[in-house]
């Protein structure tokens, strides 16, 4: 009875390491955050992770983030020959795209993604768009075809105490993700013209002068 | 007294010498009276009398009945005399061939060829097919009228061999667009005054550019001409028209008329070779000048610029999105493109590069022009819209040449610099709006 036992507790036991294992065995992309709980001004640190059997040779992925909780750093890719492609980011969307002129295999995090906090949030981050790319015969990048991308969303919290910061990694191949922001334009001052102006205000004043001071002597 | 003697001897001398004469000649006379196979001159008389064109030619000698060793009669001869030698015998042995050399006593008659001696013959007409001479070779003009009085029938009637007489094709108009018919004929010209018994029209043309149709016999050979009219079919037809009851077509005019209509643009000749008889049942071939039919498109044109770093196409769709068209832009981006008249779209497009759409109405003969327009780079893929899989398209093609629209500032290297002409216009879309 004992072994009997245990046998079924041996066959329970293997049948959830596998389905732990199987969460994301298809190909598949999702994200996850290294904790949840943060405080302002600390950095988060998001893995992309996917799992593909196939050689890819890049990944894409559009994050959504409130602007006003968090602020996009950079992200790097583990993978060897990787290398990430800077496009103009929009406030409230990482698109974060790497490429390699060779297929790789891979599994696993494919690329960190660095936010840091703003203020104190209850905040999402959720993935709204990504793909596993291919080469196709053309030579033209294209989605990899049959990959389930978990759009569940990864919820943060921000305590409003201010934390310590991190040093934020840089290198050849981190992808700069801050939001492309263009300066204010700014009222140019054309000091001639105010130079002007001052001069003929003078010279109404030095007139209305005359003027008041000429008036005791009129009858 | 002496003077009288010697007169009347002189006069004696001269008598005896006259009577010598006459019995001579009364002996040579009696000789001769036998051959009656002899040429006389009414025999003579009576052959240029019936076939006045001998008058004048070689055949007005006694070779004409004789052979070289006279007074023996050639086989023309004996059967003149065997038919009662009188002038209507030569009407009895018209149509037989004395000499055997293959033609008739008439046809060598009007040949001018001995109808007697059998190495005298005309030239066959086969010898010469129709079409060894093309009808523009040889002018209408260039072939002289040879006044020939021939014989037609008992009765004797003057008239020409048709080598002066040509055919003419007339379309009116000469020039149609697709679908637009033009109105044909076919006329005799410079017909003989002996008139033509019947003509033969083996007329070809284009069967993809034009259709012919509505063949009309006109009264040319007078009323209710015997005709066949064979066709069209594959790009032929025949038109064979012989007058009836002895009428001839005696002056000049359309023997019949057509309908060509155009099937597409091009064009097409039109030409009739044609055989013509007098009614000696002998075909003579005579030139014919081809007539061109245009077909023509009712087209305006689309001109405009596109600017882009590389080559632009400008094509043009019907409103079905079925193509009408499409053009390559010049190295400045110029362009211009000829269309039927209507409402189309317009898209340039080039490698790498958002399109620009615009709708426009050509109108015929006129020209529109679009605004210059500069294509917006990165859509690499060409799905028209610049986003991430067009980055990807540089990245994993970094340093390569392939595929070329990734190389978007055209330097023969795919690398940051066209990365950088693609961030430019990231995340726009197509088509661009293009007036």
């Amino acid at each position: 009875m004992k072994s009997f036992f245990a046998l079924i507790l041996f066959v329970a036991l293997s049948l959830t390491s596998v389905f732990v294992v199987n969460a994301q065995a298809a190909d598949s992309i999702w994200i996850q955050a290294n904790t949840t709980a943060y405080k302002t001004g600390e950095t988060v640190t998001v893995m992309l992770n996917a799992n593909t059997a196939t050689p890819i040779q890049g990944f894409t992925a559009q994050i959504r983030y409130d602007p006003a909780c968090l602020q996009p750093v950079n992200s790097t890719s583990p993978i060897s020959g990787m290398n990430g492609l800077a496009v103009p980011q929009t406030s409230g969307l990482v698109d974060a795209s790497f490429a390699s002129t060779t297929p790789q295999l891979a599994n696993g995090v494919y690329a960190y993604v660095l936010f840091t906090t703003l203020k104190g949030c209850q905040t999402n981050l959720t993935i709204e768009t990504a793909a596993l790319v291919v080469r196709n015969e053309s030579g033209f990048a294209v989605p990899l075809t049959g990959v389930t991308i978990n759009q569940t969303p990864v919820a943060l919290n921000i305590d409003s105490a201010i934390g310590s910061s991190q040093p934020i990694a840089a290198g050849a191949n981190v992808l700069p993700l801050a939001p492309t922001v263009f300066p204010e334009s700014k009222p140019v001052i054309n000091w001639w013209v105010v130079l002007l102006l001052a001069f003929l205000a003078a010279i109404i004043a030095l007139i209305v002068a005359v003027y008041k001071f000429s008036r005791p002597f009129e009858s | 007294m002496k003077k009288q003697k010697k007169l009347w001897r002189v006069l004696n001398r001269m008598a005896v010498t006259l009577a010598g004469a006459l019995i001579l000649l009364a002996v040579m006379i009696a000789s001769s009276t036998p051959q009656a196979g002899f040429a006389l001159p009414g025999d003579l008389s009576s052959a240029t009398s019936k076939y006045p064109n001998l008058a004048s030619s070689a055949l007005n000698t006694c070779d004409l009945c004789h052979t070289a060793s006279i007074p023996t009669l050639n086989p023309f001869g004996a059967a003149y005399k065997a038919n009662g030698r009188n002038p209507a015998a030569f009407g009895l042995i018209e149509n037989i061939d004395s000499d055997g050399d293959g033609f008739t006593n008439i046809q060598e008659i009007n040949a001018l060829t001995f109808p007697g001696n059998p190495a005298s013959k005309p030239a066959a007409p086969t010898a010469v097919p129709p079409t060894a001479i093309p009808p523009t070779a040889v002018p209408p003009t260039a072939i002289p009228s040879t006044p020939i009085p021939t014989a037609i029938g008992p009765t004797a009637i003057p008239t020409t061999i048709p080598t002066s007489a040509f055919v003419t094709i007339g379309l009116t108009p000469p020039s149609v667009n697709v679908g637009g018919s033009s109105a044909g004929a076919v006329s005799l010209n410079n017909v003989p005054a002996g008139g033509l018994a019947s003509v033969e029209f083996a007329c070809t043309f284009n069967s993809t550019i034009v259709e012919v149709s509505n063949i009309v016999v006109g009264s040319l050979f007078g009323a209710d001409p015997v005709t066949v009219v064979n066709g069209p079919q594959n790009g032929s037809f025949l038109v064979a028209i012989a007058g009836s009851k002895g009428n001839k077509a005696t002056t000049s005019g359309p023997a019949f008329t057509f309908s060509a209509k155009s099937l597409q643009v091009g064009q097409s000749a039109i030409d009739c070779q044609t055989r013509v008889s007098t009614g000696n049942l002998l075909l003579v071939t005579i030139p014919s000048t081809p007539a061109t039919l245009v077909a023509t498109s009712a087209q305006g044109t689309l001109a405009g610029k596109v600017v882009a770093g590389k080559p632009v196409t400008v094509q043009l769709n019907n409103p079905d999105s079925s193509a009408a068209g499409s053009v390559t832009a010049n190295v400045d981006g110029t362009f211009s493109l000829s269309a039927s008249a209507g409402t189309y779209t317009a898209i340039a497009s080039a490698p790498g590069y958002l399109k620009a759409q615009a709708s426009v109405n050509i109108t015929n003969g006129s020209t529109t022009t679009l605004q210059t327009i500069s294509l917006l780079a990165g859509d690499i893929d060409g799905n028209n819209v610049i986003d991430q899989f067009d980055a990807l398209t540089v990245g994993i093609n970094y340093n390569g040449t392939a595929p070329a629209a990734a190389d978007l500032n055209n330097d023969g290297t795919i690398n940051v610099l066209d990365l950088e002409v693609l961030a430019v216009n990231y995340r726009q879309t197509g088509p661009q709006a293009w007036q």
